[in-house]
């Protein structure tokens, strides 16, 4: 089983956060956006108990930053662009190994519907374009969306075409209008809202026009048919604390002082 | 039937050169100045729901089993060249150009940048202490 975690850290200084939850559980695969701590003290933090490393000296991306235990270092680059880092994560005994997507899209804050729109579109299609290249659809896709999984760039069949039903993404493809498409699983739905364990979501943010959520969940994980098998379920979790911190307010929300405004996410993958 | 066109088909000198075929002129010299160890793509999605044209100027490392690294993407309308909006995630920098002279000059910007440098020369260690 190989354990990811993903944390958008907003540029702040929490490399020991960070060491205390991939201690903590035992994360194989670190995976950083605007992360701005120098390299040499992060892997410190992270060498407690196992090797990591960057998988590459040469596949840096200026968004996403990754780390790996070194005895489990079978990442290889293939392509970085400017919202996506992506990886094929090589498996033993001559599978076919897992194409990782590691991703940071632009702000809502920053651009329009139309533009967000555009911007998950193009993912898809570089995502396809990898998928074709490697010959097969193992491919997980985790990052800060900055999507929530029922905007439009997630689940239109133009965009990620991410569905929340596992049956439904079992069916592995969808025509619309002679056009056939494959289906992300989003498991992240099932995180929604107050009856999920843990919070209602990844990031906070109270805003002052009149559609406001409160919470949203821009940080996720999506799943291609051929991995739902692999992905348990109950090991997917939005992190709350570390054995020494919480990386909460005491009213619940994310302390960006302490921590991040954003929550980290962890999952595994059967491997 | 009639026997008299209707196309109103402009002159080649009326027609704008478009972002990609700038940027392939570029990409050419990559490879000539680096005995081959790397070179440029241009690579251009047509994205028939947005309505968007995305170019991208990738450098690639063909002995690092191909890995490709996007240095800067132009975007713009299906139907029109200018405006265009020129976006380099490594330098920070995203940009609206109304002309082929206004995107050529953030391109050179880009392409000079210390960023791009480190890059290239960070590809090229690799690549050639493969080559040894």
């Amino acid at each position: 089983m190989m354990t990811f975690l993903f944390w958008n850290i907003k540029g702040n200084p929490v490399q020991r956060l960070i060491g205390d939850i991939v201690e903590m559980h035992e994360v194989d695969i670190l995976i950083l956006s605007e992360c701005k701590i120098d390299e040499a003290e992060l892997i410190e933090e992270l060498n407690r108990e196992c090797h990591f490393v960057p998988p590459s000296s040469f596949a840096t991306h200026a968004k996403i930053s990754i780390y790996v235990r070194s005895c489990k270092n079978w990442l290889d680059p293939l392509r970085n662009t400017s919202d996506l880092s992506i990886w094929h994560l090589e498996e033993p005994r001559g599978n076919e190994g897992v194409l990782l997507v590691a991703a940071h899209m632009p702000s809502k804050r920053n651009y329009g519907d139309e533009d967000l729109r555009g911007f998950a579109e193009r993912s898809r299609v570089r995502i396809e374009k990898a998928e074709l290249e490697l010959g097969h659809k193992n491919t997980v896709v985790v990052g800060d969306l900055n999507m929530n999984p029922f905007d439009e760039g997630m689940v239109s069949f133009y965009g990620f075409h991410s569905v929340m039903d596992k049956r439904v993404a079992l069916r592995k493809r969808r025509v619309l209008r002679h056009e056939s498409r494959s289906f992300f699983y989003n498991p992240m739905w099932s995180l929604l809202g107050d009856e999920s364990s843990g919070p209602p979501g990844t990031f906070y943010y109270n805003s002052s026009k009149s559609r406001n959520y409160f919470w949203h969940m821009l940080d996720q994980v999506l799943l291609r048919p051929d991995l739902i098998h692999r992905f348990p379920e109950n090991e997917l979790k939005i992190i709350t604390e570390t054995p020494s911190s919480s990386l909460l307010k005491d009213s619940g929300i994310p302390n960006s002082t302490v921590a991040s405004d954003h929550l980290p996410i962890l999952f595994k993958i059967a491997m | 039937m009639s026997n008299t066109s209707l196309w109103n088909i402009p002159k080649r000198a009326e027609t704008t050169r478009t972002p990609t075929t700038a940027l392939k002129e570029q990409a050419v010299f990559l490879s000539r100045q680096t005995n081959r160890l790397l070179r440029a793509d241009v690579n251009r999605l047509i994205l028939t729901h947005s309505g968007e044209v995305v170019v991208s100027l990738y450098v690639v490392a063909p002995s690092l089993n191909e890995y490709a690294v996007e240095v800067l993407e132009v975007r713009h309308n299906l139907f029109e060249s200018y405006p265009s909006v020129v976006k380099s995630s490594i330098n920070d920098i995203e940009r609206e150009v109304f002309s082929e002279e206004e995107l050529m000059d953030v391109v050179a910007t880009i392409l000079n940048s210390k960023e791009i440098a480190n890059i290239l020369g960070s590809l090229l260690s690799e690549a050639q202490s493969g080559n040894a």
